[in-house]
């Protein structure tokens, strides 16, 4: 798979507020179609990374263990969403 | 002459100031140690929780940082307003500059409504002096209806702040007896109510036991205020009556125009030595770096000895380099007279046991702990 890592984020070792808080403020951050690289020793990134990734709409790429602890998760930021106000469209 | 420089008198500042004022003079060497402020007002921030509740007064939950620091420490009262890295020279919103050797960046979190478009003055928030109080006229004249809380940016101040004013504030209407006429609703950015698992895991259920309403995965997009809808990232929308938003968040605007971080200002900093990463003689703690880890007062008083060592192995050319493990501690309230108590670092994940009665006393008698044991660096 062919892609250029636009961010790096290092959540390793993060309890509070953790790799999923550090990953959606990254991806509010980033532009459309960047890919961000989060960095987790998470054991609960394995199920809440792929989870939040669906429920936002962004895609996660692949997942690559940097060694026994850690894993990085590369993500594209997909189209955010558009804003709609109630009954003023 | 070592000339150092401590940027902030809140948290961080006055703490590292403490510990390298005795540092320092173990060096034997000459030194200048100046702290700089734009209002020396410190502010124990944890009070207001306590301040949205007319439980503690605004003026009591601040000192004068320039009593909480030695004597010999240089002070002045001035704003930061950019800081040329190569030549280290400070420049000050009084028009006159600063030289140093060796400096901390210790200028904690501002809020930043001005990131979003969609924030005005009738969006509830308890970040400052002024948002506690006049939240608690707010809640004091509520009749009823739905108190919507949720988090209006990342990242943010103290991760459990949010989730404790859902709290107080159930028990707030309870002993009001009108908590039949409120509905409360908390809003996640994530997939539960709390960032940490185990900590989640005792919080959570308290949601439910409480009757407060839990939405997940909603970061907040936008917020109609004449409408009365928040809007969230995941496509989501939710009506309110009272909306209390976490405020987005920021560094101070001289980080970025001195070039050391973009964006919001988050200082890049190694969560280990300290260092302010792509500078030199630079240090940051407390709210104002990239650390992924909480904006807490207690993380900045874990972070300052490291710092005040860091900079004397520096000064002493040892060759040291000494490493922040990511301590954290902190009360969680989970209702007025019961709290969880919360220990953690890098490797080891909070074991938080159940809301007890003494971490409650122990928060209450926190206040004066603080002011004269803590910001003054003797413990
Ligand atoms: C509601 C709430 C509850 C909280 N509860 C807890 C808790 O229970 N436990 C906990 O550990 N933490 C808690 N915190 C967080 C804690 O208060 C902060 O993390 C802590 O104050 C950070 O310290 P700091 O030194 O980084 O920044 P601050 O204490 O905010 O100090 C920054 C200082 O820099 C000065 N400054 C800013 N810009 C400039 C400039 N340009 N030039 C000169 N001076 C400048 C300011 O005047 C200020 O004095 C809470 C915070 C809030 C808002």
């Amino acid at each position: 798979m062919s892609y250029q890592i636009a961010k790096t984020v290092d959540a390793v070792g993060s309890f509070c507020p953790g790799p999923l808080m550090e990953l959606v403020r990254a991806v509010k951050e980033a532009e459309t179609g960047s890919v961000i690289e989060l960095l987790s020793s998470d054991k609960g990134s394995v199920g809440e990374i792929p989870k939040w990734c669906e429920k936002a709409g962004h895609e996660l790429l692949e997942v690559v263990d940097v060694d026994d602890k850690v894993k990085s998760y590369r993500i594209k930021v997909g189209e955010k969403k558009k804003r709609r106000r109630r009954n003023k469209e | 002459m070592n000339k150092v420089v401590v940027l902030g008198a809140g948290t961080g500042g006055t703490i590292v100031t403490n510990k390298l004022w005795k540092k320092l003079k173990k060096t034997k060497q000459p030194f200048e140690l100046t702290i700089v402020d734009k209002t020396f007002k410190h502010v124990y921030q944890p009070g207001f929780l306590f301040t949205m509740f007319n439980r503690d007064k605004t003026e009591n939950i601040m000192k004068d940082a320039r009593k909480l620091v030695p004597k010999g420490v240089k002070k002045v009262m001035a704003g930061v307003i950019r800081i040329d890295t190569e030549n280290k020279i400070i420049y000050l919103d009084n028009n006159e500059t600063l030289e140093y050797d060796y400096v901390v960046l210790a200028t904690g979190a501002r809020i930043a409504p001005e990131r979003v478009d969609w924030w005005d003055d009738s969006i509830h928030q308890f970040y400052t002096p002024e948002g506690a109080e006049k939240l608690y006229n707010a809640i004091t004249q509520f009749e009823g209806g739905k108190i919507l809380i949720a988090i209006g940016d990342l990242p943010y101040r103290c991760p459990p702040a949010p989730l404790e004013a859902a709290f107080l504030l159930d028990d707030y209407f309870r002993k009001k007896k009108m908590r039949d006429k409120v509905d409360i609703k908390f809003c996640s950015p994530l997939n539960r109510a709390f960032s940490i698992e185990t900590v989640n895991t005792v919080v959570q259920p308290l949601f439910k036991k409480k009757d407060i309403e839990l939405e997940t995965y909603f970061n907040v997009e936008d917020v109609d205020t004449e409408e009365k809808v928040i809007y969230s990232l995941e496509g989501s929308d939710d009506d309110y009556d009272l909306l209390i938003l976490v405020p987005p968040h920021a560094a101070q605007p001289y980080i970025v125009e001195s070039g050391i971080a973009e964006g919001a200002g988050w200082v890049p900093t190694d969560k280990q030595t300290l260092e302010v990463k792509g500078q030199e003689n630079m240090w940051a703690l407390g709210d104002t770096t990239d650390i992924p880890t909480s904006k807490a007062g207690s993380t900045a008083h874990y972070e300052a000895p490291i710092i005040a060592k860091n900079i004397y192995n520096k000064i002493i050319n040892n060759g040291k380099v000494d490493m922040y493990d990511g301590h954290v501690q902190c009360f969680f309230l989970t209702e007025f007279g019961k709290s969880l108590f919360i220990d953690f670092n890098y490797e080891n994940p909070p074991k938080p046991g159940k809301p007890a009665r003494h971490w409650w006393w122990f928060k209450q008698i926190f206040k004066p702990f603080y002011f004269n044991l803590v910001a003054t660096g003797k413990v």
